[in-house]
């Protein structure tokens, strides 16, 4: 494997075996101080529970079987070298490896890529390397150590943050920031770094929220500012409301499909396949390509919250949905975007 | 060639299912990544292998294939059937004549053991069978099991979930449908149905799923019949027993 004769060749491999480049970061939806409580517990036991002994209302967001089922929408023959990047604790890296040769889950959280570690050794999974790193500041790798897949699976929206994010203490919350770089062209430079570290045949897995998500029309907030109608508003307007409610401009900047399909082409990738993801590209239900008919749409939305209760706001949503998609077929508006685009 | 999601760890099963197509659909793919869902696959394998042996006989190539499989693994690849679905939605009555057919196709084909035992679909619902110009065409075999239920088991239960989804509509019982299901009793019993079960087939089926929950590993809760009350099956079997006795 000369990818990873690569990585020993210009990183260090710390104690646990992950290997670090110098720059350090911190983006998770734990606090520092919780994942250390966490990790201390992992000398005990395995890592799936000390995450229920812990945080339990993660268990879900790790270990759900729905969350894979993208994966293969790739068509994937099992001899694959992969990236996952923002791997975090391995939601897809591990489904990942079960169906390829090899992955290497880059991230900038080292605390995550330690439970991912635990989790890797208790599931006996062995084709997984770990690097902690910036992903905007990934190398380009030499010609022969370019992969066959990119992942980058709800990732691309966070790439403009900076600074280390507890996601208790961010989200929503209001933080003076300022920001170094403007949002797209930082998604952009991230994307062609990620064409290039693509072999010829290479494909990159793209899932993201589409920012005209019907929802979000509908008085549902902005999955990543917890902000209403910062999504689908002009730039400008989300930037004055986040600087009013947040403090910070708005920087997680998500796309129609339409602009991803142009994201991905002016950042080298040469064919685009589109496909729509009901209720969302974390936990799909169901995944239909773009330029089929909506024969195979289900309806996602139940009229019954999480207690099992039946809420006006929900069978609105549901009407909604049904007439949005099964009457009107509006595709542009379906909740997320998953891309498969070819080098 | 495009894949679509169709389903995906839908009523506690642990398999993801999807649609292979170009412009017309060609394969079904269903994966799973967990232990029983790689059991309920290689029921799958097993049950299309029978079915394919006494329905297709004239096929050389096998409906139903391992595309992968490794020890966490398992990915199968199912042949597209073409036709249309069965439907509950518009209830019994408008079914009747689907719901006879496919009580004709499981007489004319389906085994019976010398103990009066059969081979178990196991959800033997009119959404996991296609009707198309063959005939009747029955899929989704994830529960399947040789020899495990009394003859007549999966149409008798065909019968009740429609009667169980007529019923959660209606919120009344409609003594038209249950005259349907009472004369397909009638014409199972012409065949191999014990009398046992014929006497007394709703309770018969639901103590026989409460007694072999192991048949459908984690999903035996997604099955309504066993929802209907202890009052609701007295009254359906006795009244099924008085048409068949007039």
């Amino acid at each position: 494997m000369t990818l990873l004769n690569y990585l020993n060749s210009q990183y260090e491999k710390i104690d646990d075996g992950v290997f670090v480049s110098d720059i350090e970061g911190y983006w998770s939806n734990l606090t520092k101080a919780e994942n250390k409580i966490m990790l201390g517990s992992l000398k005990d036991g395995n890592a799936r529970e000390a995450l229920l002994r812990h945080q339990p209302w993660l268990e879900d967001v790790i270990y759900s079987l729905k969350r894979q089922a993208g994966l293969e929408i790739l068509q994937l023959h099992g001899d694959e070298v992969c990236i996952d990047y923002g791997c975090m604790w391995g939601a897809l890296t591990v489904p990942l490896a079960l169906r390829t040769k090899f992955v290497l889950g880059v991230d900038q959280t080292l605390e995550s890529l330690q439970f991912l570690k635990a989790r890797l050794r208790d599931e006996g999974v062995d084709n997984v390397v770990l690097l902690r790193n910036d992903l905007r500041k990934m190398p380009i790798f030499p010609e022969h150590d370019r992969v066959d897949i990119a992942i980058v699976n709800g990732v691309l929206e966070w790439i403009p943050e900076e600074g280390d994010i507890e996601l208790k203490t961010y989200y929503g919350k209001h933080h003076n920031k300022t920001y170094s770089g403007h949002p797209i062209e930082q998604q952009e430079s991230f994307l062609r770094r990620v064409h290039q570290n693509l072999n010829q045949k290479g494909k990159l897995y793209l899932a993201i929220e589409n920012r005209f998500d019907f929802k979000m029309f509908l008085g549902i907030k902005d999955p990543h500012s917890n902000t209403l109608f910062t999504s689908v508003l002009p730039r400008k307007v989300a930037n004055w409301i986040s600087l009013v409610k947040l403090g910070r401009p708005y920087i997680n900047w998500t796309y129609s499909f339409k602009d991803i399909a142009c994201l991905l082409k002016n950042t080298g990738f040469s064919k685009v396949e589109m496909y729509m993801c009901f209720p969302d590209y974390r936990f799909p239900e169901s995944i239909i390509s773009y330029d089929r008919s909506m024969d195979n749409y289900r309806q996602s939305i139940s009229i019954k919250n999480a207690n099992g209760r039946i809420t006006i706001k929900r069978i609105f949503g549901r009407i909604a949905e049904l007439v949005l998609f099964r009457v009107l077929k509006a595709k542009a508006l379906a909740p997320s975007i998953i891309a498969i685009g070819h080098k | 060639m495009k894949i679509e999601l169709l389903r995906n760890c839908s009523h506690g099963s642990e398999i993801a299912t999807y649609l292979v197509s170009n412009r017309r659909p060609l394969k079904i793919i269903k994966v799973a990544s967990t232990i029983n869902g790689i059991l309920d696959l290689k029921s799958e394998i097993v049950g299309w292998n029978w079915y394919q042996e006494i329905r297709y006989a004239a096929m050389e190539t096998p409906i139903c294939k391992v595309l992968k499989e490794n020890k966490n693994y398992l990915k199968i690849e199912i042949d597209y059937i073409e036709g249309r679905h069965g439907d509950y939605r518009k209830g019994l009555i408008y079914a009747e004549n689907v719901i006879k057919q496919v009580i004709g196709h499981y007489s004319a084909i389906w085994p019976v053991s010398q103990n009066g035992m059969a081979p178990l679909h196991g959800d033997f619902s009119l959404e996991n069978i296609i009707i198309n110009d063959n005939g009747v065409n029955i899929f989704d075999w994830e529960h399947f099991t040789l020899d495990a239920a009394p003859w007549g088991f999966d149409p008798i239960y065909l019968l009740f979930e429609g009667l169980w989804f007529s019923f959660e509509r209606k919120k009344r019982l409609n003594k038209k449908e249950i005259k349907i299901v009472s004369q397909c009793i009638q014409l199972l019993e012409r065949k191999h149905l014990s009398k046992n079960f014929a006497d007394h087939p709703l309770n018969f089926l639901i103590s026989f799923m409460h007694d072999n929950k192991h048949l459908w590993r984690t999903q035996v809760n997604k099955f309504p019949v066993p929802r209907f009350t202890q009052e609701q099956v007295c009254f359906i079997d006795k009244t099924i027993t008085r048409l068949r006795q007039s």
